[in-house]
């Protein structure tokens, strides 16, 4: 039963090497900080976008619109604010999200980099204003300025 | 120029700048006493070194701005830029106390905003703005909100035929 001696011995042997090899490739893939390792490289990150529009004209300020209020109405100088539209986007790093405005043109934002301390944006608004942000959690972005339909229109960006 | 001729040369500008040892020092002297051309090439150095020493010695150049601050003090002043009929001076958005503060600080706040928001920056978040050469206000920038004001004409205000919502 010599054989039989060698046959288990090799099998033992197979057995060792397969979970040492395992166990190097297992450490050589990053882990994502959940512990689970990730198919894609890009994390995708999730954008909520606001539109809103501030007028001068009597109209009062929309539910929707109040948390913004509370932020705005210290500095920006209106009489009514109303949510034009509000989007929720996941975007991977270095994708090129579009949200179409009603004056046509679009508000264009690239997330850069994302770390502890928030997300690193890009943003290109056609005609207004272009630059980097970093939006920490919580934090929104507010930009505003652009004329539209007797008033002017305010886009907030938060990183969620 | 031979590589030869011109170690002898770079001697005897050492020589001449007295950092040479004694021994090359004293071979320095024997070559000018018995060679014309070294000679006529230390004559040369201590020449050059006495002007710049003369021209190191010299006093520095006068201090012209007291004469370029009488001159701004005494120069007609331009007359100043005429508001822009088409670009208001304040944003009728901005408080009036509001909308002079910032439109001074304006560039300064962005500015800033830019360099303070590299990494040693906790709450900063605008690493730079371009708003094509509109004025831009950082209206605020703390840990609640981040807020950007473009002043846009009103004149070019846009949109009403399109729907308001894509």
């Amino acid at each position: 039963m010599r054989w039989l001696r060698r046959a288990r011995a090799a099998a033992a042997a197979v057995l060792v090497l397969a979970v040492a090899g395992g166990a190097t490739a297992q450490a050589l893939v990053p882990r994502e900080q959940g512990g689970f390792t990730s198919k894609a490289a890009k994390p995708s990150l999730h954008f909520q976008v606001t539109v809103l529009h501030a007028s001068r004209s009597s109209g009062g300020i929309d539910p929707e619109a109040e948390r913004f209020d509370r932020l705005l109405h210290d500095t920006i100088r209106y009489k009514s604010l109303r949510v034009v539209k509000s989007k929720e986007r996941r975007v991977d790093l270095n994708e090129i999200e579009r949200v179409a405005l009603p004056t046509g043109q679009d508000f264009r934002f690239r997330p850069i980099d994302a770390g502890e301390r928030g997300v690193l944006v890009a943003i290109d608004w056609k005609k207004t204003a272009r630059g980097d942000f970093r939006l920490p959690r919580g934090k929104p972005l507010i930009l505003g300025g652009q004329p539209y339909e007797n008033g002017q229109l305010v886009v907030i960006l938060e990183a969620e | 120029m031979s590589e030869s001729r011109k170690r002898e040369r770079e001697e005897l500008h050492a020589y001449q700048d007295g950092e040479l040892p004694f021994y090359r020092r004293w071979r320095v002297e024997r070559r000018i006493a018995r060679d014309a051309a070294a000679r006529r090439e230390i004559a040369s150095v201590a020449e050059i070194g006495a002007l710049l020493r003369e021209q190191a010695a010299a006093q520095p150049a006068p201090d012209l701005w007291d004469a370029v601050r009488a001159q701004l003090a005494t120069a007609p002043r331009p007359a100043p830029i005429e508001a822009d009929a088409e670009l208001p001076a304040r944003s009728p958005w901005l408080p009036g106390w509001l909308g002079a503060a910032l439109a001074a600080a304006s560039v300064a706040g962005v500015m800033a905003s830019g360099v303070l928001a590299g990494d040693a920056a906790p709450v900063g978040s605008v690493r730079w703005i371009d708003a094509n050469r509109k004025p831009v206000m950082v209206l605020q920038d703390d840990r609640d909100a981040t807020i950007i004001w473009v002043i846009e004409n009103p004149q070019e205000t846009s949109g009403g035929a399109r729907d308001a919502v894509a």
